[in-house]
């Protein structure tokens, strides 16, 4: 009975994201489109901490559905609340910003059904990918998710979000080619261990003899998924084509890929660090610390220099996700526990940061940092969201991101990377600073353009939202509101106490790898 | 017979730094992928193994018939033959191709010697020719290993220099069978599962790289990458 509810719930979770993209991209059911993207979303939250609850009653026992290739382990749970908190709150967001881009003409209908399906798909993609426990079908997953994505990003059909697909796809495509060619390897690695013939690419196996493995093989192995899964989780300098595709992708997608789609590199990244032998650890460990801190000193530079508003987030996810390799680099259980907090710190906060942004200049009518002025005045609400935000991103205290920072920052330490500790510590301090001037200069002085004031009727939501709920978010209509105050709730208290169940998680699945 | 065969891959590889038309250029992959496919045909016949018949008929399935035809389809649509456009012209190309041929056979024997052949730490390394069935069939040819390195190499080298999309999508594929090229040499058979996902994924790339190149078309007027230099820093 139980075995049968597992295997039910946890093959909705993977097929409701499908059926949610199929219906509202109905032409039929287009005039219930928002509707059927709230519910299928929300529902699939629901499953999703209904199966968590389930992985909580086992103290951590994976649930599977097919013994060696799909099971949801609290490594996968992880991930799986991740995407499906994110996705359900993009989703929220979503729907009154995508209606207003349709209302001032820059798209088709079609093109409006298209992308509803394409998003759902994406959510789907990455949530199928957290679910593969054969090395092999996740990277199949991995693979998926950049080419449904690639889509999402050349949505509006100008030239520069066509150079920034295309980038994009050339650049993830060659990185999982080589780690297509790493993963051949590891298989080389596994010939002479008897008890992997037949399932050479099963995770659990690999993981309990990952001692038996030959090690020279396995480094190289090692190498090839860094460099392939480290391009499509916009490590530097892999990461050319991350700031164009964030930048010219629709807003809610832009906070997709940062917050869920770069986490899903990574989780190929874990996997694989994870069946490394043990001699091989320490190796591993300093190349992942060199990569780390090679992004964070790339990123920086760029940040201070941009003048485009999503581009300068993009820089922030390059130096966020150096900071979490450089967790992973710290080594043991701490280190990744730490890797993974940030992991869901900075998916919170970037997740606000590209929402909030793409609203202040889809009012704006701009992405340029230059032009746009007095957002404090002219959207307090959302000004308001876009500097606890960008403060947040920047690892100010008491906020969720300096919390996990402060954690990475102790482990190096205690574990004696002095260098990459103070690295880091130096590079956090100067984003600080590039994050306040940015703020400060777009939220004061005086609005410019004559959109600086967002009339309320213009920026109306979907589903005829009140209109007293409309004012008191200040021209937000509801569900972009909601939002809003859910990802900035928890940037707010994420740094002073996190929920016990979400560290218990974290623990038990830093203490699997 | 497969180092004919092997052989015959890397020579229609370096064609395509040769060829002048793009329709063309999707000829000589679907001539790649037949030769490809032939292979795993062969290693059947010899092993018996039936993943290698599934690898067989899928690579002529999806590689053979349906990438080249879903980019014909595309390159029709645009109704006129489409030049190829090199950074360093057809000539120089080619001979950047056999420099490279030259180079990734050096790198084959030195890198042979250190992984493969030699054990570089502990005595855990598997000896490849001997572990499984397609392994001892190989009977342990270094010309496979080398021309996969090769193909490799090429097909990363077209990806910079060609200046048309769909040439560099080309390049993608070329690396992606250096891969099962490699795979293969190594005696490797992936679990059908995985091996059918790939093949997914193939197609869907080039689903996706098709549609892209038709929106550039429509949006630049052309699949040229000198006009997509906008995004920088």
């Amino acid at each position: 009975m139980n075995c049968v509810l597992e295997a039910g719930l946890l093959i909705a979770i993977i097929v409701l994201p499908f059926v949610t993209a199929s219906l509202a991209a109905m032409r039929a059911l287009s005039a219930s489109r928002d509707s059927v993207q709230i519910i299928g979303a929300s529902v699939l939250l629901l499953l999703t901490l209904f199966a968590i609850t389930l992985l909580f009653k086992r103290s951590g026992e994976a649930l599977v559905l097919l013994p060696g290739w799909l099971a949801l382990d609290a490594l996968g749970a992880f991930m799986v609340l991740l995407i499906a908190l994110i996705g359900f709150l993009a989703t929220l967001y979503g729907i009154p910003y995508m209606a207003e881009e349709f209302r001032a003409g820059r798209f088709s209908s079609s093109a409006y059904r298209r992308y509803v399906f394409l998003f759902h798909t994406f959510l789907g993609a990455m949530i199928t990918a957290a679910l593969m426990m054969n090395l092999g079908l996740l990277w199949v997953g991995i693979e998926l998710t950049t080419l449904i994505s690639a889509l999402t990003v050349s949505f509006y059909g100008r030239p520069t979000s066509l150079e920034a697909a295309w980038k994009y796809v050339l650049m993830g495509s060659v990185g999982l080619t080589l780690a297509l060619l790493g993963l051949i390897f590891l298989f080389v690695a596994t010939t002479n261990v008897p008890e992997l013939q037949g399932q050479a690419l099963d995770w659990q196996l690999l993981h309990e003899t990952r001692n038996l493995l030959a090690p020279n093989w396995m480094m190289l192995a090692f190498v090839l998924t860094l460099v392939g899964y480290g391009t499509k989780a916009g490590l530097a300098p892999f990461h050319f084509w991350l700031p164009d595709a964030h930048s010219e992708s629709p807003s809610p997608v832009s906070g997709v890929l940062s917050a869920l789609l770069l986490n899903t590199a990574l989780l190929g990244l874990l996997r694989m660090l994870s069946i490394m032998p043990d001699t091989l650890l320490a190796e591993a460990h300093t190349l992942l610390r060199t990569i780390g801190a090679f992004s964070l000193l790339f990123a920086v530079p760029f940040i201070f220099v941009q003048w485009d508003i999503k581009r300068l987030l993009a820089y922030s996810s390059v130096e966020h996700m150096g900071i979490i390799v450089l967790a992973l680099g710290a080594g043991g259980v701490s280190g990744t526990f730490a890797a993974l907090l940030h992991m869901f710190n900075h998916s919170v906060v970037k997740s606000l940061a590209f929402f909030s942004a793409g609203r202040i200049s889809q009012v704006y009518g701009t992405k340029r940092i230059a032009q746009i002025k007095g957002a404090v005045h002219a959207m307090p609400f959302v000004g308001g969201v876009w500097m606890l935000a960008m403060l947040g991103a920047a690892g100010t205290p008491p906020f969720n991101v300096f919390l996990s920072e402060w954690l990475i920052m102790k482990t190096l330490f205690t574990e004696g990377h002095v260098v990459v500790g103070t690295l880091m510590v130096t590079a956090v301090v100067l984003v600080f600073a590039a994050f306040v001037t940015v703020t400060v200069r777009m939220l004061y002085g005086t609005p410019e353009t004559k959109e600086g004031h967002a009339s309320p009727s213009e920026a109306r939501g979907a589903g005829g939202v009140p209109e007293r709920a409309t004012r008191l978010l200040g021209g937000t209509s509801l569900w972009m509101g909601i939002s809003f105050v859910v990802l900035a709730a928890y940037v707010l208290i994420g740094g002073v106490v996190v929920p016990s169940s979400l560290t218990t998680l974290i623990r038990w699945a830093a203490e699997l790898l | 017979m497969l180092d004919i065969l092997a052989w015959l891959i890397w020579l229609s590889t370096l064609m395509l730094l040769f060829v002048r038309y793009l329709h063309q250029a999707v000829w000589v992959v679907a001539g790649t992928s037949i030769l490809l496919s032939a292979m795993s045909f062969v290693l059947f016949i010899e092993t018996r193994e039936g993943g290698l018949l599934i690898a067989a008929l899928l690579t002529l399935l999806v590689k053979a018939f349906f990438v080249p035809g879903y980019l014909l389809r595309t390159l029709q649509k645009v109704g006129r033959p489409l030049e190829t456009v090199r950074y360093l012209g057809r000539m120089g190309s080619l001979l950047v191709g056999l420099l490279l041929s030259v180079i990734g056979g050096r790198l084959f024997s030195t890198w042979a010697s250190r992984l493969a052949l030699g054990p570089l730490n502990g005595p855990s390394t598997p000896s490849l020719e001997h572990t499984t069935a397609m392994g001892r069939a190989l009977g342990g040819t270094d010309v496979l290993m080398t021309v996969a390195l090769i193909v490799l190499l090429l097909g990363a080298f077209m990806m910079i220099d060609h200046r048309k999309v769909l040439m560099q999508a080309l390049g993608l594929v070329t690396m992606e069978n250096g891969v099962v090229l490699l795979a293969t040499s190594l005696g490797y058979q992936m679990p059908f599962f995985v091996e059918l996902g790939i093949f997914f994924d193939l197609l869907v790339t080039i689903v996706v790289v098709g549609m892209l190149s038709y929106q550039m078309i429509e949006a630049l007027g052309s699949m040229a990458t000198d006009r997509m230099q906008r995004l920088k820093g």
